[in-house]
């Protein structure tokens, strides 16, 4: 008896499974038909557009700069799309790629870490334009690539620092001329933060001294603390991060120490801006809107390398909302002008690990 | 340049980091007494830090902050125990089913609560008070090494000595112990050995909690999705170097904490990080095979001994006949 129900019992749900996993199909063909026929109607629909991210939304930095631009290009631009996250999960790339170019007719990718894939999956999809962020790949019709002069950014803000240790008027900073920075991983990418940090630094004094540490990790914010605390206990008194997540722990290291520390990619001086002096900011939401902008407009020239510097907006310091009490004194942001004026022209130039 | 690395904020570091270890690795040591080898820690920790900080920052105070993550360790340490223990699933799949709950929930709830994502921070969230000992105000190395922790620092200390106590000098502590050796015998002096296993489980969550509330409230004032960045694993690591003993395993979480700050010193003077951040899990692959050596001279020794008991037992037997 039990054992025929127990059979009666399987049988219903296989059948269940079968008849619901027809009904899918069919919605999905009908779906797929349905979405072709569309573009035959209307001549000017809106154009789609995926945003695929390495890492998650919510860093306050690099990722969240982009899902800004890609935000006001569909609010000023009236484009349509989606956000996929892989969250750092590399098994995840491939499918998220692959998601987001069925669906889309151009796909932004961020993330240095797309390098291989993208070159696996561009091909399959000549017809989607693929906005490479933050690295190069040559040699592909459609893929164009994004690179930012990170270096010249943080020259500024090595400058900044370099010039603000030696404030001793202000509360907090010590007499010796030691500045620090805590870099997520150990990459090249970082490596071009800290090359333009250093260089920024002996521009304005040859004494100060740069000490670098990586976490080794994004997504530590415990870590970022505990190597913050020990560049503040060597003698730093401003600690510039290049760390996502990590970075937030650099902040509180710097409240814990009342020191100070400068910010990465966005403005970040509103988190802490009693202890947060400036960032240093990586227009990557700029680059993103421009480039949505141009494929609008028919001006993209897709294939390229697009470098965004201090040149063409890419890169700059932020001193945060006018409401806040500002640390930095105003001799110290004139002189950071002329710095960028003096990069701007080639006179200054930058040295850089990419 | 001695100086630089050798310092003592390398040993402050050390027992900074070493905290949140020993926290989740008392839970789950008192877990693996009773034969439940928990890998669920590090999603424990998480929810802890995230309700730690969501009671702290609704009622603006820490003891608030403590008392959701206690709860919510005591409602997951429930969750864990009756899968494992009620419904007899695989303690490694609930494991990692929590891993994976805890960091989906806790994203979730950030992103529909607090309404950000990523990380959160607030004014409104207070942090875990630092506690200042004031006899120790006078000595000079000491003060600057042992006072002015937060407050799951000495709590942590008292808990190592707590559950020593506990595991090897009550009958209760026994009662734990016999519930993972040899549960048969517990249930025959009429005990439960599943009621026992029930505790322990619902113990390593309020323990985990405790590790969560330290890391996000202690440690930190603020929340990021997978903070608890694997220190649960770190932890369960840190039980199997100290054999579950929880003197033991503080120096374990001691040994990880000392060569993690010591990485990040060493970092100043040149060497690579790349070299660095592998201290910690060399020196774990070193004390492993120690330890797997040890176990295996116990087990060759056990087995001599079972030899001997069984050639003497024939002997009994052939005396009888």
């Amino acid at each position: 008896m039990k054992k025929t129900i127990a059979v009666l019992l399987i049988l219903m749900l296989i059948g269940g499974l079968v008849l619901t996993g027809c009904g899918k199909t069919d919605d999905a063909q009908k779906q797929q038909e349905e979405v072709p026929a569309e573009p035959g109607d209307e001549e000017k629909e809106p154009l789609k557009v995926a945003l695929v991210l390495s890492g998650g939304l919510g860093d306050r930095s690099f990722y969240d700069s982009s899902h800004e631009g890609f935000e006001r290009a569909k609010k000023e631009l009236g484009i349509e799309g989606s956000v996929l996250e892989c969250k750092n999960d590399p098994s995840l790339y491939q499918d998220q790629l692959i998601q987001a170019s069925e669906n889309a007719q151009a796909v932004v990718v961020v993330g240095f870490e797309f390098f291989d894939v993208i070159q696996e999956v561009a091909p399959e999809y000549p017809e989607v334009n693929y906005i490479y962020l933050d690295n190069v790949v040559e040699g592909f019709d459609n893929i164009t690539c994004i690179t930012y002069l990170e270096n010249e950014g943080t020259f500024l803000a090595g400058a900044l620092a370099a010039m603000l240790t030696q404030e001793t008027s202000i509360e907090g900073i010590n007499e010796e001329k030691i500045i620090g920075m805590v870099g997520g991983v150990d990459l090249p990418v970082i490596r071009n933060f800290q090359v333009g940090y250093e260089a920024g630094a002996k521009y304005i004094d040859e004494e100060v001294r740069v000490e670098t540490i990586y976490a080794g990790d994004f997504e530590d914010p415990a870590k970022g603390k505990e190597c913050a605390l020990a560049l503040y206990a060597k003698g730093a008194d401003i600690v510039f991060h290049a760390a996502g997540k990590t970075g937030e722990g650099v902040f509180e290291a710097a409240k814990e120490a009342k020191a100070y520390a400068i910010g990465v990619d966005t403005d970040q001086r509103y988190i802490n801006p009693d202890v947060i002096v400036a960032s240093m900011i990586k227009g990557v939401g700029l680059s993103v809107f421009e480039t949505i902008e141009k494929i609008i407009d028919g001006t993209f020239e897709p294939g390229k390398v697009i470098y965004y510097g201090i040149n063409e907006g890419g890169v700059d310091i932020g001193y945060g909302t006018p409401d806040m009490k500002q640390i930095v004194p105003d001799e110290i942001k004139e002189k950071v002008e002329e710095i960028k004026a003096k990069v701007k022209s080639g006179e200054i130039q930058v040295p850089t690990a990419k | 340049m001695y100086r630089e690395i050798f310092n003592i904020t390398l040993l402050q570091n050390t027992i900074r980091t070493a905290t949140p270890l020993i926290l989740a690795a008392l839970g789950g040591l008192l877990t693996s007494h009773t034969g439940i080898l928990n890998i669920g820690m590090e999603g424990m920790i998480l929810l802890g830090a995230f309700f730690g900080v969501a009671g702290s920052y609704f009622f603006e105070s820490y003891l608030m902050g403590i008392l959701f993550a206690v709860t919510s360790g005591i409602i997951i340490g429930i969750v864990f125990a009756l899968f494992v223990i009620k419904l007899k699933s695989d303690e490694f799949i609930v494991g990692i089913a929590i891993n994976m709950f805890a960091g989906g929930l806790t994203m979730f709830l950030l992103r529909s609560i607090f309404g950000v994502k990523g990380a959160f921070s607030s004014p409104r969230i207070q942090p875990l008070p630092d506690i200042n000992i004031a006899f120790i105000d006078k000595i000079p190395i000491l003060n600057v090494l042992l006072n002015n922790h937060s407050l799951f620092v000495y709590i942590s200390w008292i808990l190592v000595i707590a559950i020593y106590i506990f595991l090897y000098k009550t009958p209760y502590g026994l009662w734990f112990r016999a519930a993972g050796e040899f549960p048969e015998a517990l249930d025959t002096v009429g005990i439960s050995s599943d009621k026992i296993k029930f505790a322990s489980s619902i113990l390593c969550g309020i323990l985990c909690g405790f590790a969560g509330v330290h890391l996000s409230l202690g440690y930190l004032t603020l929340f990021t999705e997978n903070m608890s960045a694997n220190r649960g694993f770190i932890a369960l690591a840190a039980i199997i170097f100290g054999s579950a003993n929880p003197l033991m395993t503080y120096v374990a979480a001691l040994i990880f904490g000392f060569f993690d700050a010591l990485g990040i010193r060493l970092q100043g003077v040149g060497i690579p990080s790349q070299f660095t951040q592998m201290f910690p899990y060399i020196v774990t692959v070193l004390v492993l095979i120690a330890v797997v050596k040890r176990e295996r001279d116990k087990k060759a020794l056990q087995a001599k001994a079972g030899r001997i008991d069984k050639s003497q037992s024939q002997a009994a037997g052939n005396l009888t006949r």
